[in-house]
């Protein structure tokens, strides 16, 4: 029965990964003790031979809206991993990812657009003073 | 579905978190101070890193920028970047010193993936920086919430450390 509510879905193209308990909504979260009170006073009447899981649910009324999969849209060109074929999702798995990453933390030395000299005549050199910032509204 | 932009024009000399300077000169001090100095300019395309309400409130002296490079040029630089892998890892950020910002496709200033460079910070001053994009005109700016993934991307190149003895890796 818990398995029903309690599946979790991860959506693994990100750094961090967040899980989504489906159960969390107020009619999940209902259904659910719906159900198990059912389930409990049925099993402990004695006339009652417990029957098998599939069996009862079959009589039970289940909105199994909030089980459904969560499907995320891909919105703009920087997020089309989502839309990629399984084999490039292998290919671009974040564990394949952050090895490569690790092993090799590549530094790309780029050149300004522009480089030219001026010469400058120094008036004055002192010391630097604290500048006192008080806080203040946003 | 709303749309979310990535960019927008400003002008003025308001300045934020997210704007875009094109060619802003960058002084590079020599090893020596003397009495006559010959000093280095150098011109990169930067992007405002320091805070919005820092700068709104006019609390620094220094503002804050990182240069930025269109990703074809990053690419031509180091050829391991059309790797599409790599491309893929800038992305999911997973290249700290890197953060890769969308293209931008406002009429007349149209540009490709831009890559900001976490490692090359320097600082304006807050006067000249204002009178310089007050006299440049129309610029764009990062909107929100790419600006604070901006934010967040630099402050997470930031806070590594790099232990002297780490954990050997599972093998």
């Amino acid at each position: 029965m818990h398995e029903q509510f309690l599946q979790g879905f991860t959506y693994t193209d990100y750094p961090i990964q967040c899980s989504f308990n489906q159960s969390t909504s107020l009619k999940g979260i209902d259904t659910q003790i719906i159900q198990e009170d059912t389930f409990s006073s049925i099993l402990t009447q004695k006339r009652y031979k417990a029957p098998s899981y599939y069996n009862i649910s079959s009589l039970l009324q289940i909105d199994t809206s909030s089980t459904k999969k969560i499907i995320f849209e891909a919105k703009n060109e920087t997020s089309k991993i989502s839309l990629m074929t399984d084999k490039d999702k292998d290919l671009f798995s974040e564990e394949v990812i952050t090895i490569d990453m690790v092993e090799h933390d590549f530094i790309v030395k780029m050149s300004p657009k522009n480089r030219y000299k001026i010469r400058m005549r120094v008036k004055e050199v002192k010391r630097g003073e604290p500048r006192v910032v008080q806080p203040g509204e946003f | 579905m709303k749309e979310y932009p990535w960019y927008e024009i400003v002008n003025g000399k308001d300045l934020f978190q997210g704007d875009i300077i094109y060619s802003c000169p960058l002084i590079l001090p020599p090893p020596k101070i003397k009495d006559e100095i010959e000093v280095d300019i150098i011109e990169y395309d930067v992007i405002i890193m320091s805070q919005s309400c820092d700068l709104i409130q006019k609390k620094l002296e220094l503002v804050l920028v990182c240069p930025i490079w269109p990703l074809s040029e990053f690419e031509n630089k180091n050829p391991s970047y059309k790797d599409l892998k790599r491309k893929e890892s800038l992305r999911q950020g997973y290249s700290p010193g890197y953060h890769l910002l969308n293209m931008c496709k406002i009429n007349g200033f149209e540009s490709e993936y831009l890559i900001v460079d976490f490692r090359s910070i320097f600082s304006v001053h807050f006067d000249f920086l204002v009178e310089f994009v007050k006299e440049k005109g129309d610029r764009i700016r990062l909107l929100s919430p790419y600006r604070e993934h901006l934010s967040q991307a630099f402050a997470r190149f930031f806070m590594r450390v790099g232990l002297p003895v780490d954990i050997p890796p599972f093998k």
